[in-house]
């Protein structure tokens, strides 16, 4: 391993902290060739598939051959997979072989204009998929752009003699992969994310949650988002552990298969956004439970949507009789703009919180203490950023620094934020390039995400979106594009305007509430069949976008408030809403 | 009550609580994805029952019996057919 016989235990971790993610695999392959890296479960969560380190270099390396010759270096290649370990060879291979990935969620009938839009917006001309996928991408694609597209299915080929070489001196900060989570449905944004960005990140999340080689995984995220993919599927290449995969299907189905994985296998970390443990919570089955063992379970991460007080704490009363400890919960913090993780952690410790005013919370965008404490807001701290990360709170109008108890956006600075948005100077401009006005020339990155900095526990809190943005089951949906869906849905009937937005009812459940400006069409629909009109924008909304629109419910002409400019408040909405001062029609008259 | 009734009401219990529906917006003879339910929902729910009424499910089944009545009329099928096979078995 370069000039030496062995590397110390520091020497590996410094190694595999700074060196590209699919070198980092090198090295462990070499290190330890025989130990299992990758173990998939399938639906009943029974052992389907296995890959130790050096399979999985084999077949990245066999890959990489493929792709050097379809491909040129820099190229960027879209790549169409289901959860398994297919996709992982695949990503890496495409690293490996200089070219940029670009991992797509599967078209349904709803994702095939994200997916166009996608391929279009990255110039990707070649689709590396999963032979499963291929018919179904195919008919999916039948007519657009994307049809002429060439088609290749990954080699099943494993290289079984890929020696270790000192990786070559590629520049660090060229692109690896584009992560697509931002930007609304017709303006998707490509996050460039660098093979640096990669190696700061998965060290950052190593040391901040003290995690080694005997910290295994289970993990259900899909590797197209980015906790699925960087916390997923390389955080267990740079540690040199074990993690077990499932499918999100099979986790939704039958979340109790997930915890039983963890008990079985031991693991140490496993999590997701805040759903995951409520709808464990809710399957909660003594019986069928009986005899599971969670106590190895020191990091339940919590991340990629609001971290509920209730939902740790109803998971914590079922399964702390199963040895789970209420201290493994580590709400964290992070987008992926900055590759993933921002804080989060110490791990080990009671989770904290901070009790706000609502009014005064909503009113003046400060943190005071309740009024009344039973209307208390509680607020999770979502960990402390790590060391390599600076976290700046600004008044996002004046650029400022917020003084203490102020709510101000998160702004960022560090090794794992990426250099922008693909081929859209614009909105790397606005959005990676901010200044403070202190007459300094640092540029930082605007989160868009609203909350603050405790001063005494150093912990990140998150208070709201700066836009309007929906963040449901860990995805982030743009209000505009359900607006959209909507006045499509009732396009014969003309609608004039409509509002979307959210608020947490009183089981800090997330309720989602479309306001629809009526005219006389819409007014005598009403009165014949109001199901019908309901029913046709329900279904719109999640074929479009897979989310179930809570309320629907009809305004009188004009009462959907709006700038000058024109664009619609939603927030102002979302008020009246909840004091009951929307103008609403009366359905039943 | 019949098994069919049964279904029918724990369904549109699941999808009022779950899909978080106002009561009087629930059909039974509504294509599920009137009311909302997607594949999130729409998965969550086959687990259920299958939790619930002790049967293996097909996730598709709730693209293949769109709503509440047709649901429960496939599920009680499947259960009354689980049930012969296994007594069949004994």
């Amino acid at each position: 391993m370069f000039d030496k016989t062995s590397l110390s235990p520091q020497e590996l971790a410094s190694a595999t902290g700074s060196l590209a993610i699919h070198d980092s695999l090198a090295l462990r392959a070499a290190l330890h060739p025989g130990k299992v890296l990758f173990t998939l479960l399938d639906d009943d969560g029974e052992e389907q598939q296995r890959l130790t380190y050096r399979q999985l270099l084999g077949r990245v390396s066999a890959i990489a051959r493929q792709l050097r010759e379809h491909s040129q270096p820099g190229e960027r290649i879209a790549l169409f997979f289901p959860q398994g370990l297919e996709f992982i060879a695949t990503f890496l291979a495409c690293l490996m072989a200089g070219r940029i990935a670009v991992p797509v969620n599967l078209p349904t009938r709803r994702r095939v204009e994200r997916c166009l839009t996608i391929l279009d917006d990255s110039g990707s001309r070649l689709l590396l998929v999963a032979d499963s996928e291929r018919a179904a991408l195919q008919q999916a694609f039948a007519g657009s752009a994307a049809a002429d597209l060439a088609m290749l299915s990954p080699t099943s080929a494993c290289d079984d003699d890929v020696q270790w070489s000192r990786p070559d001196d590629s520049d660090p900060q060229r692109i690896a992969f584009l992560q697509y989570t931002s930007g609304s449905t017709s303006a998707p944004k490509g996050v460039m994310v660098s093979h640096a960005n990669i190696s700061a990140n998965l060290r950052m999340m190593r040391d901040s949650w003290a995690l080694d080689h005997t910290s295994d995984f289970v993990t259900w995220q899909p590797h197209h988002h980015d906790m699925g993919l960087i916390l997923g599927q390389l955080l267990p290449i740079v540690l040199g552990n074990h993690t077990v995969l499932m499918a999100p299907s099979t986790f939704v189905r039958q979340p109790l298969i997930w915890l039983q994985a963890i008990a079985r296998y031991k693991a140490r970390l496993a999590g997701g956004p805040n759903f995951a443990y409520n709808l464990a919570a809710e399957r909660y089955d003594a019986q069928r439970l009986e005899g599971l063992d969670l106590s190895n379970w020191s990091h339940a991460l919590n991340g990629a949507d609001v971290v509920r007080p209730a939902s740790l704490q109803r998971f914590a009363e079922c399964y702390g009789a199963h040895g789970f400890s209420a201290n493994a919960f580590l709400p964290c913090y992070g987008l992926a703009e900055a590759t993933l993780f921002v804080s989060g952690g110490p791990h080990g410790q009671p989770v904290r919180s901070v009790l706000a005013d609502p009014l005064t919370l909503a009113l003046e965008q400060r943190i005071s203490a309740p009024a009344e404490p039973a209307a208390a807001q509680v607020l999770v701290g979502c960990g402390e950023p790590s060391w390599e990360m600076q976290v700046a709170v600004v008044d996002p109008t004046t650029r400022q620094r917020c003084e203490g108890g102020r709510i101000g956006e998160l702004w960022l600075r560090g090794p794992t934020i990426a250099s922008g948005y693909w081929q859209n100077p614009e909105a790397t401009q606005a959005g990676f390039r901010a200044q403070l006005d202190d007459g300094s020339e640092q540029t930082w990155l605007r989160s868009g995400d609203l909350g603050f900095v405790e001063e005494q526990d150093r912990q990140v809190y998150i208070c709201g979106r700066l836009k309007d943005l929906i963040i449901c089951e860990g995805r982030n949906l743009h209000p505009e594009d359900i607006e959209h869906t909507v006045i499509e849905a009732l396009k014969d009937v003309r609608p004039q305007s409509c509002a979307v937005f959210s608020h947490d009812n009183d089981q800090q459940r997330q309720t989602i509430v479309a306001a629809i400006e009526i005219n006389r069409e819409i007014k005598r629909w009403l009165q014949d069949n109001p199901s019908q009109l309901k029913a046709a924008v329900r279904r719109a909304v999640v074929d479009n976008h897979g989310i179930t629109l809570n309320r629907i419910v009809f305004v009188q002409p004009t009462s959907i408030h709006k700038t000058t400019s024109g664009k619609i408040q939603r927030g102002k909405m979302r008020q009246l809403y909840l004091a009951a001062e929307l103008d609403l029609l009366n359905e039943a008259g | 009550m019949s098994l069919i009734e049964h279904l029918q009401i724990h369904i549109s219990d699941f999808i009022c609580r779950e899909a978080d529906l106002p009561e009087d917006e629930i059909d039974l003879h509504m294509p599920l994805g009137a009311l909302g339910v997607g594949s999130l929902v729409g998965t969550r729910l086959i687990g259920n029952l299958e939790e619930h009424f002790g049967v293996r499910l097909c996730p598709t089944l709730v693209f293949e019996h769109p709503s509440i009545s047709e649901l429960a009329e496939a599920i009680a099928e499947i259960a009354s057919q689980a049930n012969r096979e296994g007594l069949e078995h004994v």
